[in-house]
């Protein structure tokens, strides 16, 4: 008499699919999922749903070359975005990835320059990735991006003045105008930029890099860094 | 009553071993242990969705997928920050602990929707909602003329190039969008559609000369190719 078949459950389709099944075994389910409609077609759905997460390992190793960047809080802005589907803007999940457009930036791993004495250079914006808004993204601010990753910082400047966004672009757009000003030693503008930050609303590592470049900008202006990281409106 | 360790599934021990993996690791080592984790976090949160899904609100493949994703973010960043660690845990709270985050995350999805399906009577309803939109299981004449098929479809498969072959497979048997197969494939999103256009025309000549005059993926055939192509994957489709 022969063994009962089983099908397929969620389980062990999701063994299977992380080849976490033994060959044996794995052989059984397979022959059995050629003949059974409904365990193929749930073999399928984890298949598809692995090979997403496989392309979103992708991304989450670009973010991660530059560093630890999960660590940092980056990725969940980066890794949502490989589909997009206007149905996330109504869901809490959307709420941080329709703010965002912004996940913006994946960080790259950049030769460490120590050109400027009283800060070093943010991480490289690298490449504008993936965003929510495909084509909503203000062209200035790629452009600004772009110019500062290859460090021009005239460019960089000009395209991120003249530059709009909202929300976390917009933080991201003053701390690299913020950043390239000081660098260019414009500090008092450089100051303004970047006591305009919301700093609670960055993710690592732009927090403690917008708090050195910060404190580097008040010491350029020949003063202390208050305790509380002074907020308000940037000049426009 | 829980189950016992031994019919916990295989990925909550490898949860256990991933996080502290990941935690020890340094340099690519790092990185290889972070894309393992969060291929775990993703497959059994994955898996833990569908098992709960039609209980608790209705929900598309893509709502899982984007579920996953998001839970397996969250999970992640927690296990990088030390503040998740399943390591004390026996293997079935690992598995229950999953659980509970997908429904939660289920739970979330449903009041954003504001329209709760009403609760199934057995734990067996989602597996029925399924298989209300599947064909009935072939006849013993129609499975061997599937089996037939799939045979020769994989064999014609296996003639195209791994490129053509990866990226036909992904968009025609797993339905997957451009951008996604460009990512694993390494090419434009535009290409993918060129791509499969031409592995869809070199399948329907290949097939055509074994008799057959269609070349799409038919039930039955799945299985097969899913077989044969996760064996191509580096590590055979293992951690690798």
């Amino acid at each position: 008499m022969s063994e009962p078949e089983h099908h397929l459950t969620d389980a062990s389709c999701a063994d299977l699919v992380l080849g976490l099944t033994p060959i044996a075994a794995s052989d059984a389910l397979l022959a059995h999922a050629e003949r059974c409609p409904e365990c193929e077609t749930r073999l399928r759905a984890h298949a598809g749903a692995s090979i997403r997460a496989r392309a979103e390992s992708g991304a989450l190793a670009d973010a991660a070359a530059g560093d630890d960047a999960v660590k940092r809080g980056m990725m969940p802005l980066e890794l949502r975005p490989l589909r997009s589907r206007p149905r996330w803007q109504d869901g809490a999940i959307v709420a941080a990835a329709a703010a965002v457009l912004l996940a913006l930036v994946i960080p790259r791993m950049s030769p460490p320059t120590r050109a400027l004495e009283s800060s070093e250079w943010l991480q490289s914006p690298g490449e504008m990735v993936r965003t929510r808004a495909d084509g909503a993204v203000d062209p200035r601010l790629a452009e600004g991006f772009e110019a500062y990753a290859r460090r021009d910082l005239p460019g960089a400047v000009r395209a991120l003045r003249a530059a709009s966004a909202e929300g976390a672009a917009e933080q991201a757009r003053r701390l690299y105008l913020g950043h390239a000003l000081l660098a260019s030693g414009e500090s008092v503008e450089a100051l303004s930029w970047l006591a305009s930050l919301d700093l609670a609303r960055l993710p690592e590592p732009w927090r403690s890099e917008a708090e050195a470049a910060l404190a580097a900008a008040w010491r350029a202006n020949g003063r202390r860094a208050p305790m509380v990281p002074a907020q308000g409106t940037a000049p426009r | 009553m829980p189950p016992s360790p031994a019919e916990a599934p295989g990925w909550a021990s490898s949860l256990r071993e991933a996080v502290p993996a990941l935690s020890q690791a340094r340099g690519a080592a790092r990185e290889q242990a972070r894309v393992w984790l969060w291929r775990l976090l993703h497959a059994s949160i994955f898996a833990s969705l569908r098992m709960q899904a039609g209980r608790i609100t209705a929900v598309s493949q893509e709502d899982i997928e984007d579920l996953a994703s998001a839970k397996s973010l969250e999970l992640l960043a927690r296990a990088e920050e030390g503040t998740w660690n399943p390591v004390p845990h026996p293997l079935h709270e690992v598995a229950g602990f999953i659980r509970r985050v997908a429904r939660n995350g289920l739970v979330d999805l449903a009041r954003r929707r504001s329209r709760e399906c009403p609760a199934l009577e057995d734990e067996e309803g989602w597996d029925r909602m399924i298989a209300d939109r599947l064909p009935s299981a072939p006849s013993p004449e129609d499975w061997v003329g599937a089996r037939e098929f799939a045979h020769a479809l994989e064999a014609c498969v296996r003639q195209l190039s791994p490129r053509a072959r990866q990226v036909w497979f992904l968009r025609a048997c797993l339905e997957r969008p451009s951008r996604e197969i460009a990512v694993l494939a390494g090419v434009n999103p535009a290409h993918v559609d060129v791509i499969v256009m031409r592995a869809r025309t070199a399948l329907g000549s290949c097939m055509a000369t074994k008799g057959h005059h269609a070349s799409e993926v038919r039930p039955g055939a799945f299985a097969v190719l899913w077989s044969d192509w996760q064996a191509q994957q580096p590590g055979g489709g293992r951690q690798t």
